[in-house]
């Protein structure tokens, strides 16, 4: 029966169906092409970090990077998938009712939610290993036990981050806002563990482009990531037995607890607090305002969404404070450089919101009342490009002025700066509002398989880092060809190409919205 | 022979969704359940499935009972949803395999029933069909094929006939008067009273988590309608 279940479980949640979205996996080329995108999109990642740390003579710290991921990526998505996949299931009330035994269930379950971790965990660090045996001498002790090592590694990680996430359900549900309290939670542990790494490596040599201090930092400690380590690159034999007792031990330990544990969970489904709406006032507004407002309470109130495209909002004020009280440091630092350090920075949050990329997805079985409502295509999705900026560019004019006192910028290098931000801004929202008018996906079960898992979610953030890559050539290229002006002219002409594309890709989305949304189904 | 003792349950401590709730159900039992909405049907039936746990009073069928024996209590149980959230990945004969395999259903016998069961609900064709693309109908067709399929002695039903076409309710009904007749037992909640009135051996009304009237239907009703009985104590 475990097999079977395992099996169901499986197609239903990593199916063509799951992964590409339905019209997707109904074209086979396009599956292809974009099975193509995602194959070269993590080797290229995964090449370039390996080459990275070789070029710089730090083979054996690849593989306490690789230890470092591993148990990190772990947590996160336990953190964020137990609930559903061990603690509430969505399908109770299908195998509740039949006779399984309840650890046949919990296992097809627990399995279900490590092959996903496994899975993106492969597709991230397997071109990290072949770099490393490009570079290091094949041996074959080393492979064993550096596979058997990979997937033990992330078994602790998982396990603490599937009891945190049941902690932060059973905490939340006692709070009328629970959703809110559920994101707050979530948003302290992931910036305490940011905070501890950040001051675990203080002292470290923070001169290298590789962070070493913090995976040093890490692996210090956290043993089992020297373990493994040792036994990849040394062949410590001890070392992995340490490994393998260690995790198979708590592992065990945790599937006798959690089935008896899933159970309950699943059976003692207590309502949330409740909480009044008080909606005695009704009010008329316009229908685009109407629809923003609807877009801040989905955000609001699912936390996986929250969480997700809140946390760059949430860096950009984390960042702004700290180059204030680090000026000096910075200025000594990165002198020349702090201009494009500042885009970095902001670029990389921008894109990490990406609400217009999963929003219309996320209406799930909504959107068909939404397509009977007597409102265009270009209207709904400018609500949700219009919500994108409403979240942003607060954000960007409340914290620029600070980090660019912190980075020692003129006044003038300041105000282009935030104009490429804002039109950086305006274009990835609309690119993420045309990716999601391609890439719809409406039969999910939960929200994290759009917010995480779905196609333009993927795409907005790798294509939005390639336009932050596309836009840095050509700023340098600009700064070259304008060498004798000040930098501000180069981040002016920057604006205008932004403005160009944004009206590029806006323009054909304007008109085929209708139609497109009148298309869909959900 | 199913049995509820002093059963309650409180999703928030506070209130009481269901309040001490004793009934017994006997072989052949065609039981109707109807209350206002959020009277405690569905909790109650629920309950019974171990779908959710109850905070007090005991549930046994059969002499197994659902907290201690779950495994033994389900063998003899089939439950339906009023939305049947079935796996959409799947064909709907995939699905009714999956459950016939829960409950180790012969090859052979699995097949005649489901031949026999799609049949009578008009799903021969669509059974190979993914349930991704079926109709809500459909999806409560698959599922009442799935709950046949391994011939219980207890199902438990809620809303059965929404969403279903007049050829398939009437199908259903006939259904459940021939395995009644074999002595399995079905309790199915529903809003439908002239349905329950004219089809149930017996009837339960609850109202506020609380049984106000249960026993045969002819001696609960005496020469009044359901829907006139409801309307007046409900």
């Amino acid at each position: 029966m475990f097999l079977k279940l395992l099996r169901i479980f499986l197609k239903e949640n990593f199916g063509a169906r799951r992964l590409f979205g339905s019209k997707a996996a109904q074209s086979k080329g396009r599956k292809i092409a974009l099975s193509f995108l995602f194959v070269y999109l993590f080797a290229s990642i995964g090449f370039s970090t390996g080459a990275m740390f070789y070029f710089s003579g730090l083979t054996r710290e690849l593989m306490l990077y690789v230890a470092s991921y591993a148990t990190g990526l772990g947590f996160l998505f336990a953190l964020l998938q137990a609930s559903g996949f061990l603690f509430h299931f969505k399908d109770y009330e299908i195998i509740g009712p039949l006779p399984i035994k309840p650890l046949s269930l919990l296992l097809a379950k627990l399995m279900t939610m490590m092959v996903f971790i496994y899975i993106v965990l492969t597709a991230l660090t397997l071109p990290i290993f072949i770099v490393y045996y490009i570079f290091v001498p094949f041996d074959i002790l080393g492979f064993i036990l550096l596979l058997l090592g990979y997937f033990l590694l992330p078994l602790p990680a998982i396990i603490l981050g599937s009891f945190l996430s049941l902690i932060i359900a059973r905490i939340s549900k006692h709070f009328a806002k629970s959703n809110l309290i559920q994101t707050i939670l979530m948003f302290v542990i992931f910036l305490t563990i940011f905070g501890i790494s950040l001051i675990g490596g203080a002292s470290g040599d923070q001169g290298s482009m590789i962070p070493v201090w913090v995976i040093d930092a890490i692996s210090a400690f956290y043993l089992p990531n020297e373990w493994y380590a040792s036994a990849v690159h040394e062949n410590n034999l001890l070392n992995f037995v340490y490994l393998l007792l260690s995790h198979a031990l708590v592992f065990t330990i945790f599937l006798l607890i959690i089935s008896k544990l899933s159970v309950k969970t699943n059976q003692n489904r207590t309502a949330n607090k409740q909480v009044i709406i008080k909606s005695n006032k009704l009010r008329k507004t316009p229908i685009l305002t109407a629809l923003i407002k609807k877009e801040w309470r989905k955000f609001v109130g699912t936390p996986i969404y929250i969480f997700n495209c809140g946390f760059g909002l949430i860096m950009l004020v984390i960042m702004a404070v700290a180059s204030v009280f680090l000026k000096d440091a910075i200025a000594a630092e990165v002198g020349f450089f702090s201009p494009f350090i500042l885009l970095i920075a902001y670029g990389f949050c921008v894109v990490t919101v990406y609400t217009p990329a999963i929003s219309l997805s996320l209406e799930g079985r909504n959107f068909g009342l939404l397509k009977t409502l007597p409102i265009k295509g270009e209207t709904i999705m400018s609500a949700k490009i219009i919500f994108n900026l409403l979240l942003l560019l607060p954000v960007i004019i409340i914290t620029l002025p600070f980090a660019s006192y912190g980075l020692g910028l003129d006044i003038w290098t300041a105000l282009s700066g935030f104009l490429v931000l804002v039109s950086f801004t305006i274009l990835t929202s609309i690119f993420f509002a045309w990716l999601n008018l391609f890439f719809p996906r409406f039969d999910f079960k939960t929200e994290a398989e759009i917010v995480k898992q779905s196609m333009s979610s993927f795409i907005a953030v790798f294509g939005g880092m390639g336009f932050m890559v596309l836009e840095g050539a050509m700023l340098v290229g600009i700064m070259f060809l304008l060498s004798s002006l000040h930098i501000a002219f180069s981040l002016l002409v920057l604006v205008i190409v932004n403005a160009l594309l944004s009206l590029a890709i806006y323009w054909p989305m304007h008109k085929k919205a209708d139609r497109r949304l009148q298309k869909m189904e959900a | 022979m199913l049995e509820i003792q002093n059963v309650s349950k409180s999703y928030d401590k506070k209130k009481l969704a269901i309040n001490n709730v004793t009934m017994t159900l006997e072989p052949g039992d065609l039981y109707g359940f109807v209350g206002p909405n959020g009277a405690g049907k569905t909790t109650l039936i629920k309950s019974i499935a171990g779908i959710i746990s109850f905070d007090s009073g005991t549930i046994t069928f059969d002499g197994h009972t659902i907290d201690k024996e779950p495994i033994a209590f389900k063998k003899q149980l089939a439950y339906i949803p009023d939305h049947p959230d079935l796996y959409e990945t799947l064909s709907g004969r995939q699905f009714v395999d999956f459950i016939a395999d829960a409950f180790d259903v012969s090859l052979e016998r699995r097949n005649q029933l489901i031949g026999q069961y799609a049949a009578e609900f008009e799903m021969l064709d669509a059974l190979d069909k993914p349930i991704s693309s079926y109709s809500h109908g459909m999806k409560q067709k698959a599922a009442l094929i799935a709950a046949l399929v391994h011939e219980p002695k207890l199902i438990l039903l809620d809303e059965p006939f929404v969403g279903l076409d007049p050829k398939a309710a009437f199908a259903l009904k006939k259904t459940f008067k021939d395995i009644t007749d074999s002595g399995t037992i079905i309790l199915f909640s529903s809003h439908v009273l002239e349905v329950v009135e004219k089809l149930c051996n017996k009837i339960a009304i609850i109202k506020q988590g609380e049984i106000i009237a249960d026993g045969k239907t002819h001696e609960v009703l005496k020469d009044r309608s359901l829907e006139n009985f409801f309307m007046e104590i409900a």
